[in-house]
This record gives structure tokens, sequence and C-alpha cells, in this order.
């Protein structure tokens, strides 16, 4: 194999590439053949061992492109479709993802429950995300580019409405208020489409975070308490971002600390260290909040550590913890 | 959350892809542009990998 390393943010050729090969983000990892034709790609950082497979997987032509051959054969195979969802979603193909998951429904129209509903909410909260990012930065922006048509917006029916509505030529302040209600009406829909009860933890995970990113902070709340009293070994990670979305829109503190305590147990590293330090802070155990924090200001290093040296200064002068989520000031 | 140094993860799948191990100072990642890249892997009858990054 030979393997090249490209820098499109530093290099215009690199660019050229990222963008004749579609290239959706950070990292992206393309398996081209040696005619350059693609045989498959990643989105994502993986485990090793993950990775050495999907490169035996690719070299024995199990490919994305066969896996998506062989769905065409046979659309309401939903291990098939499942494959071939996450490369679709790689590609940001939103709407080859939803015409394949209709496909499935039209091939199974008696299950019950219907697997493919998490993908399709999975998708549908991508969507929105991506959508509504976009937004974000087309009115940071004051509307110079020009709105693209955008393919089966299937996440974002409140947007499209405004955008009929000429979004863009209404007073800026009612700008920013329609576009933040949108959001919200959008995101509450895809969350309604299954109950918050009986989802796996996963599925729990990803809503949770979902409603928190769109401003459901109590329903974000909950989801992340069902999770945590059903998910079996969770990544400290995870529970750290649990703890952190908490943290941020001040929901269930007393339940935020001890999902915070978990991922300390697990890793005491310093940004775990951090939300663990700011969650005691802000429910009153100043002094056990301050030693924590140091413990991060000293592990970290450059402008994270002088970032927790701040907090450590702020909490002995007994400020406020200022940090709020982002959907809070949406869309400046 | 701990993540895997794509490099280091790159590194170890290149050499079980058959690609010659390499002294630790001299990466595997091929010194050349795209169409030499691409050229090299015809030549060699072997797959072409592109890892677009940004660094940090």
């Amino acid at each position: 194999m030979v393997a090249l390393k490209l820098v499109p943010r530093k290099n215009e050729a690199d660019k050229e590439l990222f963008q004749r090969f579609r290239a959706t983000g950070y990292p992206t990892l393309l398996f081209l053949t040696p005619d350059g034709e693609e045989l498959d790609r990643f989105g994502d950082f993986m485990p090793p061992d993950d990775f050495l497979a999907a490169i035996d997987r690719i070299e024995a032509g199990d490919t994305f492109f066969a896996r998506l051959a062989r769905l065409n054969e046979n659309p309401g195979n939903f291990e098939l479709l499942e494959l071939v969802h996450e490369g679709l979603m790689v590609r940001e193909d939103f709407p080859e993802v939803f015409s394949r998951i209709s496909a499935f429904q039209a091939a199974n129209p008696d299950l019950d429950p219907d697997p493919s509903m998490p993908l399709l909410q999975e998708s549908l909260m991508y969507q929105h995300s991506w959508l509504y990012w976009g937004a974000g930065s087309f009115y940071r922006n004051h509307w110079e580019d020009e709105i693209p048509e955008i393919e089966e917006p299937l996440a974002a029916p409140s947007l499209m409405a405004l955008i009929e509505e000429k979004l863009p030529e209404m007073p800026r302040a009612d700008q920013a208020e329609r576009l933040r209600l949108a959001r919200s009406d959008d995101a509450e829909k895809i969350l309604d489409m299954m109950s918050d009860v009986n989802l796996s933890p996963d599925v729990m995970f990803s809503n949770a975070r979902f409603a928190f990113d769109n401003g459901f902070y109590d329903r974000a709340a909950d989801l992340y308490a069902k999770w945590f009293e059903t998910v079996e070994d969770p990544p400290a990670g995870d529970l750290n971002q649990a703890a952190w979305n908490l943290f941020l829109s001040r929901t269930d503190l007393e339940q935020a600390t001890v999902i915070a305590r978990a991922a300390y147990a697990l890793d005491a590293g310093p940004s775990v260290a951090d939300t663990l330090a700011r969650l005691l802070y802000v429910t009153g155990s100043t002094e056990e909040a301050i030693e924590i924090e140091h413990k991060a200001a000293a592990e970290a290093e450059g402008e994270e550590a002088e970032g927790y040296a701040e907090v450590v200064e702020r909490m002995q002068m007994g400020e406020d913890m200022v940090d709020r989520p982002r959907f809070d000031s949406y869309p400046d | 959350m701990k993540r895997f140094s794509i490099t280091a993860v790159l590194a170890a799948a290149l050499v079980s892809a058959g690609c010659q191990p390499v002294p630790v100072d001299e990466p595997a990642w091929f010194a050349g542009t795209f169409e030499e890249a691409l050229a090299s892997a015809q030549s060699r009858g072997t797959m072409l990998l592109l890892d677009f990054y940004s660094p940090t």
C-alpha cells in the first residue's frame, strides 16, 4: 500500500483533492484502487485492531461499494443496511440514506419494532446538526453567500419554511430568534420519533446529547440519568461528556456529580478532573473542587494548563462559573 | 476523551499490510505529490491510501 498524507488547510493542491473526492471533514481516510477508484473511506479515529481489520476487509473485496451492490440486490437486509448506512453517513449522503431506509421499510412492512428506526433517527439528527450549523454560518456571514439547494432536507422542515419566508430579509434580531425556534421545533420532532423508554444505552446517549445540543436540558438530564442506570462499563469519555453537558446546562447537578465521580474513578486526567471540580464547586464543595482543579492544572500542559489555573483562581475568589451551552447563544 | 494517534495506527497498519519496515526517523508516508503516489501505486499494483488531516 502507498500512503499519502494531505493537509487541505495548508496546501491548495491537497484542498483540490479534498473537494474532488468529496471529503466531508477531518480525518478522512480514503482507500483507492491502483487506478485511483475509491474502494472505501473512514471519517473517524478508530482503535488499531479495528483499523487493521478494516484494511483486511477492504483487501478481501468487502468494500463499501461491494456492500452497496449487495444491498441493491437485497434492500430488505438489515445487516447490509447498517453497513451501508455507516458508509453513507461518512459521505453525508442524506438523500441516499433516506432512500435506502425507505426501501428497507417497504421490503419489511410488518416489523415491530422496526430496526431501521434508530438508523433513521440518527441520520435525521446528523442532518439537523449539519443544516443548522450551516444556517448559523450563513447568518453570521450576513447571508453573503447564496443559499444552496438542499436535497431531501427531512430533518429541518421549519428551517426550509423560514428560507421560503425569506429569512435573510427579516430584521436581524428576528432572524436569530426565528432560527433558534426553528432549530428547537425540528429537533423536538426528531426526538419524539421514538419514545424515550426502551431505548438502547447507545441510542439514549446520542439522544441525550442531541437534546442537550438543541436546548432541551431537562429532557437531556432524564436521558443521561436513564443511560447511566442502564449502560454497562461506559468509557470515561462518555461519562465526562454527560457530566459536562449537565454542568453547562446546570441541570440535575447531583446526578452530574455522581457521573463525574464515576468518570474520575476511571480516568483522573485533567479534562475529567476539571469537570468534576467545577461540579463540586457549583454544588458547594469548594475545598475539594479547588484541590482537584489544582491537580488538573498541574497535569495539563500549555494553554489547557493556563485555563485550569484560571479556573482555580476564580474558585479561590468565589466567582461564578460562566460557561454555558452553545445553544444558548445560537446562531451568534 | 482518549484518542488513538492516527499516525501510530496507520504505521502499524502499513507494516501489517506488507509495507517495508522503516527506521523510526523515516515515516512510512509517501514523499511526493498525489500523482506520483498514484503512479507508484499503479506500478506496484497496490492500494493507495489518502489521509486528509488537519493539524491542530
